[in-house]
């Protein structure tokens, strides 16, 4: 059901969040939300469904509680997955957030984008997507650093 | 070395092809980027948008709420689906 969910194209829920939250920085949160909530969700079940249950089993005979075997055997197993929907929900959640805005704010870059849009003032509106660009590509270089060293924590 | 250098050539590539058809398009809809440095330096300076350090913080804080809550809620709904068996549930995700 969840992956049904997320075939649905997000965009199409922003008018009923509008009328929900107003135009306020909560229905951009909401979107956010919502385009960062299925693939961390989906990488969470693809990450437990990666875990091989052999390994639980031993653990378990060998006396490992459910905290043990979730640290030391679950979570190596499915960091990687983790990450990458950590990451993929990162970036899903900056769309959401600047598409939010843009479609209709009245305060936030996507607000000043669509403003400078619309008084085409096409150089300032390429400059405020050029500091908005730096904004996505910084929180891409986090959450690649990340992911990084959860790689080398899992190897 | 080889790959940094091929990587400003097609960045160099790039803006030259956008300033040639930045100057031959309508000024109203397209800029070459040797305009788009004043716009940009103005805006840094805080000429055109004063506003641009709140508007800043704004989408930033509202990124990071936005964040926290799909984590909390991705990272719970997804162990409490998985550890209950109901993913692979048919209609299941």
């Amino acid at each position: 059901m969840i992956a049904a969910l997320y075939a649905v194209p997000a965009v199409v829920w922003y008018p009923s969040l509008m009328l929900f939250f107003g135009l306020d920085a909560a229905s951009k949160i909401a979107f956010g939300f919502l385009l960062g909530f299925f693939p961390i969700t989906l990488a969470v079940l693809a990450g437990v469904r990666q875990v091989n249950p052999q390994l639980v089993v031993v653990a378990r005979a060998y006396g490992a509680g459910a905290v043990t075997v979730f640290r030391r055997v679950m979570l190596p197993s499915m960091l990687f997955t983790l990450v990458g929907g950590l990451r993929t929900g990162l970036a899903l959640c900056v769309i959401g957030v600047v598409v939010g805005e843009i479609l209709g704010s009245k305060a936030g870059m996507g607000a000043l984008i669509n403003h400078a849009y619309g008084l085409l003032r096409t150089g300032d509106y390429v400059a405020l997507v050029l500091v908005t660009l730096v904004l996505v590509v910084g929180s891409d270089v986090l959450a690649s650093l990340l992911e990084r060293h959860a790689r080398r924590w899992t190897e | 070395m080889k790959v940094g250098l091929l990587r400003l050539g097609l960045l160099a590539v790039l803006l030259a092809v956008w300033e040639v058809a930045g100057r031959a398009a309508n000024p109203l809809l397209a800029v070459p980027p040797s305009a788009v440095l004043p716009a940009l330096r103005d805006l840094l300076l805080l000429r055109s948008y004063p506003d641009l350090p709140a508007s800043l913080l704004l989408t930033l804080r509202e990124i990071g709420t936005a964040y926290a809550l799909a984590v909390a809620a991705g990272l719970g709904c997804g162990f409490v689906l998985a550890c209950t068996g109901s993913s692979g549930a048919p209609g299941g995700p």
